[in-house]
C-alpha cells in the first residue's frame, strides 16, 4: 500500500500539488500533511494553508510574527532582507567562557 | 567497573565517546567513562558506561579501582586535572590524541604530564610539526571512526520523509545551541531558495522540523545530496570516508584546530558563501568516498597486544606508520 500523500498546496511563490508522503495531519483542517508542510501552532501540527488563513483573518495578532524566519511566510509578511546579522551571527564564535584548560567543548 | 581496559572520554564534546564506542565496541570489553547524557549511545552498541557524580567528582576519582591500561582521549582538562589520582595508580597509560593546536601539548604542565605519565601517544590525526621532540613514544593511526553500516539512500531518504529525486542538505549540528539554532534558520531560507529538503541533525534543538536526533549520524550519510557540517574530528573524517559533497563551516575553539583540519575541504565561514558552497555542490554530484585504514580497530588491536604481552615491541607499532 502506498503511503498517504501531503494534501497541502502550498508553495513559496505557488501553490502546486506536493507529493511528499504524509507524515501527520493538519490539527485544524485535518487534511495529511508531510514534514515540510507542518509547523507547530498552538493547536497542534498546522498546514502552511491554515497558518496563512490564519494570519489573514488576524493580522493584527502578535502571534503573525512567529516564524518570520519561514520561507513559506516571506510573502505574507514583512519580508526580511537576503541575509540579516543572526544569519551572520552563525558564523561567529560561541560566547567566551572561561579561559583556561576547562574549555574544550563541542565538536571533537 | 572492571579493572581491565579504562577509555577515559570525559570531554565536553560528542568526539571523545564516538572515538572511544569505536574502539571499545571492536576490542568487546573494557569500560567507557564519559558525561552521564551520553550513556544512552553506550548502551545502543552494548559498550559498558560509566560517569562520575555531577558533585563529588574527584573523590570518585580517587576511589576508582586502577584499570590495567587507562586510554585518554586528549581533550584539556583530564589529562593534567581530574585525571591525576587514577594516573598516579594505572600501571600504564596511553593517549589517544588529534590534532588540538600545538601550543596545548607544549603548555609546560600539559607537557610534563605527556613524558612522564603516558606510555605512548597514539595520533589518529597528523601532529602539528612542533611536537616532534615530545620525549614519549608515538604511533600514528588511521582515523578513529564509529564506521556504523550505512543506511540505504532510498530507505534513509524514506524515513526522513524526503522524496526521491528531492534534493537534500543534511546538516549535523554540533557545539553552541544558539549557533546551531542560527545556522539551522539560516539553512531554512537557503534550502528554501534552493528548490532542496533540509534536515538539521541535533541532539542539542528540539527535534522538530527541520531538526531531527539521528545517532550515530554517520549512517545516514548517503541519504544526503549535501552535507553542511563544522570541522569536528567525525564530521570531517566520516564524510570524507561517506564521499559526500560537504560545506565546512569551522567553528573556532580554544584546542580543537577546526581550520586545519577544514584546509582541503569546501569552506564556508559567511552567509553568501555558504549559500554558494551549497549551490555548487548540489550540482556537483558525489565525490570519490576515501579509502583509509579503519583506526580504531587498529588500535583495539594494540591495546589487545599489549595486554597480552605486558609491552609494545616496535614490530607491533612499526605497520601502523
Amino acid at each position: 500500500m502506498s503511503p498517504l500523500a501531503c494534501g497541502d498546496r502550498s508553495g513559496f511563490l505557488f501553490a502546486h500539488a506536493c507529493d511528499r508522503p504524509a507524515t501527520g495531519a493538519c490539527s485544524v483542517c485535518h487534511k495529511p500533511i508531510c514534514m515540510e508542510h507542518t509547523r507547530m501552532a498552538a493547536g497542534g501540527p498546522t498546514c502552511i494553508t491554515c497558518l496563512r488563513d490564519h494570519d489573514d483573518n488576524d493580522a493584527d495578532d502578535d502571534a503573525a510574527d512567529d516564524g518570520a524566519d519561514d520561507p513559506y511566510f516571506y510573502g505574507g509578511r514583512e519580508r526580511a532582507a537576503y541575509y540579516d546579522a543572526d544569519d551572520y551571527r552563525a558564523f561567529e564564535p560561541a560566547p567566551d567562557r572561561p579561559p583556561g584548560l576547562e574549555t574544550d567543548t563541542g565538536a571533537s | 567497573m572492571s579493572a581491565g581496559i579504562l577509555y577515559y572520554a570525559l570531554g565536553g564534546g560528542h568526539g571523545h565517546v564516538l572515538r572511544g564506542l569505536a574502539v571499545l565496541s571492536r576490542l568487546g570489553h573494557g569500560t567507557l567513562l564519559g558525561p552521564s547524557a551520553l550513556a544512552p549511545w553506550a548502551a545502543a552498541l552494548g559498550v559498558a558506561y560509566v560517569s562520575p557524580p555531577a558533585a563529588g567528582a574527584r573523590e570518585w576519582f580517587a576511589a576508582c579501582p586502577a584499570p590495567a591500561l587507562l586510554v585518554v582521549d586528549v581533550f584539556p582538562r583530564g589529562v593534567v586535572a581530574e585525571l591525576t589520582p587514577l594516573l598516579e595508580r594505572a600501571p600504564a597509560a596511553w593517549l589517544v590524541a588529534r590534532r588540538v593546536r600545538e601550543d596545548y601539548y607544549l603548555h609546560p604542565p600539559v607537557r610534563a604530564t605527556l613524558e612522564s605519565r603516558y606510555e605512548r601517544v597514539l595520533w589518529c590525526e597528523t601532529p602539528p610539526p612542533a611536537l616532534a621532540d615530545l620525549a614519549v613514544d608515538a604511533t600514528p593511526l588511521p582515523p578513529i571512526l564509529l564506521r556504523p553500516r550505512a543506511l540505504d539512500r532510498a530507505e534513509a531518504r524514506r524515513r526522513l520523509g524526503v522524496t526521491p529525486g528531492e534534493p537534500l542538505i543534511l546538516a549535523l549540528g554540533s557545539g553552541d545551541p544558539e549557533r546551531q539554532r542560527l545556522l539551522c534558520r539560516l539553512l531554512v531560507k537557503i534550502a528554501a531558495r534552493r528548490g532542496a529538503a533540509l534536515r538539521f541533525v541535533s541532539s542539542e534543538l528540539e527535534a522538530a522540523p527541520p531538526v531531527v536526533a539521528l545517532f550515530p549520524a554517520a549512517a545516514w550519510l548517503d541519504a544526503a545530496d549535501v552535507v553542511v557540517t563544522a570541522a569536528g574530528y567525525h564530521a570531517v573524517h566520516e564524510t570524507a570516508l561517506a564521499g559526500v559533497p560537504t560545506v565546512l563551516v569551522p567553528q573556532a575553539r580554544a584546542y580543537d584546530d577546526q581550520r586545519w583540519r577544514a584546509r582541503e575541504g569546501v569552506v564556508a565561514t559567511d552567509p553568501d558563501a555558504l549559500e554558494a558552497a551549497v549551490a555548487r555542490l548540489l550540482g556537483g554530484g558525489r565525490r570519490r568516498p576515501l579509502r583509509v585504514g579503519d583506526g580504531a580497530a587498529a588500535l583495539a588491536r594494540l591495546i589487545e597486544r599489549r595486554m597480552e604481552l605486558g609491552v609494545l615491541g616496535q614490530e607491533e607499532v612499526a605497520p601502523m606508520a
